[in-house]
């Protein structure tokens, strides 16, 4: 499984990487951006109806200047070059759902836990996208000592930025950093624990009784997605969470925070290798500039 | 390009980290211990110094010893988890008056960590000792947990 997962990360990483290098060795004459639609609504300054001159000539009475100082000399006018129409094309928009394989992996590792995540992301403009994931845990552990229960809800909403510089602007594969806002809710308890002590020969028993607790986290992501066949997407990303807060019991951390990790800890590193599929939905209109941009002085 | 596969193996490295079964491994005493160390008084406490007494017997009344005639600086006990206060023998030499301690807590359980569960805890209200051979004693840290503090300094003067 870890060989298949590692085949499929090498894969999806070695494809990106020849897109990019693609983009990087492409002429010079090539325009990043493929145009496929003129905005010719904005009338042409060279072809301006005769009739807008006499609205910007001379107004009819000249003030006459009585104060008996001279006037100061106008510059001759230099003339205004012609502002080129934006660009305006459209960008395929849609909605890309996928299933994240990794959870399955990590029950490997992880045997108390069973995880389910589901994500899905679309399309605001060009370069950004909204991401949300949902998902659900289920915890369970029992040894000599104690025996845990606990299952709980989580989802993630946030944005992705993607970095990628397209050649073709309806490709939709992504190289993109995002951050989002993650809420998770989750109920545990431990039915039964002993605590033993050698030296007093004692073996104390107890409970915990069923507690909820919410838990708020913020996480920063980086990964990719690769549009392995037509609109089917393989895609990695590594995850930093940084819990912002959560009201677990006091002397009692949950093992596990359904969709953060670890519930002991403060921030947790995560990676996630997700199979998606992209529903093309609509279509999103872009309008570029296509005067150079200014050089900072 | 080229750091291309060493961030990969570090990411790879990450992550195997934080898929670590945390229910394998207990790396917290699971048993909180009370420390004391034994500190020698001169010049009436303008002087202080850590001690090791040659022969340290020590055992809770009527359990085994935990300690018996060894040198020790410093010593680590259970309290009893099933009562309020524990009752202590410390014999520091073979030619030293024994001295009784009592201790005086309250208790907590607590759960420790996935690999170690569930420990209890004791918050110190009172110790009383008698004064054969020890000169004193202080309180540094009421709270007896799954950390190694030295929670009492034992004072002696010869």
């Amino acid at each position: 499984m870890i060989r298949t997962f590692l085949y499929s990360l090498s894969i999806s990483l070695a494809g990106l990487l020849t897109q990019a290098a693609q983009a990087q060795v492409k002429p010079a004459g090539d325009t990043s951006i493929k145009k496929t639609a003129v905005d010719t609504s904005a009338p042409k300054p060279a072809q301006r109806p005769a009739t807008a001159a006499p609205l910007k000539a001379a107004p009819l009475k000249k003030a006459v200047d009585t104060s008996g100082h001279k006037t100061a000399q106008r510059p001759p006018a230099t003339p205004v070059p012609a502002k080129k129409p934006d660009s305006i094309y459209y960008v395929p928009g849609g909605l890309r759902l996928g299933i994240d394989i990794s959870r399955f992996a990590l029950h490997f590792f992880q045997p108390y836990r069973t995880d389910v995540a589901v994500q899905a992301d679309a399309r605001i403009n060009k370069k950004l996208y909204g991401a949300f994931e949902l998902g659900y845990n289920r915890t369970s552990h029992s040894d000599t000592s104690y025996t845990y229960k606990g299952s709980g809800a989580y989802a993630t909403v946030g944005v992705d930025y993607d970095f990628l510089k397209k050649k073709d602007p309806s490709e939709k594969n992504m190289v993109y950093g995002g951050i989002h806002y993650g809420f998770a809710r989750n109920t545990y308890e431990v039915p039964a624990f002993n605590i033993h002590n050698k030296y007093w020969q004692s073996v104390t028993p107890g409970s915990f009784p069923k507690t909820n607790m919410t838990a708020h986290w913020i996480e920063l992501t980086f990964g990719m997605r690769v549009e392995a066949l037509p609109n089917f997407f393989l895609g990695w990303a590594v995850r930093e969470k940084i819990m912002l807060s959560n009201n677990a019991a006091e002397g009692f951390d949950p093992i596990v925070i359904p969709g953060f990790g670890s519930g002991s800890k403060s921030s947790q590193f995560d990676l996630t290798y997700t199979v998606s599929y992209y529903l093309p939905l609509y279509k999103l209109k872009i309008r570029e500039s296509r005067e150079p941009k200014k050089k900072k002085d | 390009m080229k750091y291309i596969s060493g961030i990969i193996a570090i990411l790879l490295l990450s992550v195997f980290a934080a898929c670590e079964d945390e229910t394998k491994s207990c790396d917290q005493t699971l048993i909180s211990s009370l420390g004391m160390n034994f500190k020698k008084d001169t010049l009436q406490g303008f002087l202080v110094k850590d001690t090791i007494w040659p022969k340290v017997t020590l055992f809770a009344l009527g359990k085994d010893s935990i300690v018996r005639k060894q040198p020790r600086s410093s010593v680590f006990m259970s309290l009893d988890p099933l009562a309020d206060s524990s009752r202590f023998y410390l014999k520091l030499d073979s030619t030293m008056i024994p001295d009784t301690l009592t201790f005086r807590y309250k208790r907590k359980k607590n759960f420790v960590s996935p690999g170690c569960g569930f420990a209890t805890f004791f918050t110190i209200d009172t110790v009383i000792t008698t004064f054969h051979t020890i000169d004193s004693l202080h309180i540094n840290n009421r709270e007896v947990n799954s950390t190694n503090d030295t929670h009492i300094s034992l004072f002696f003067i010869y």
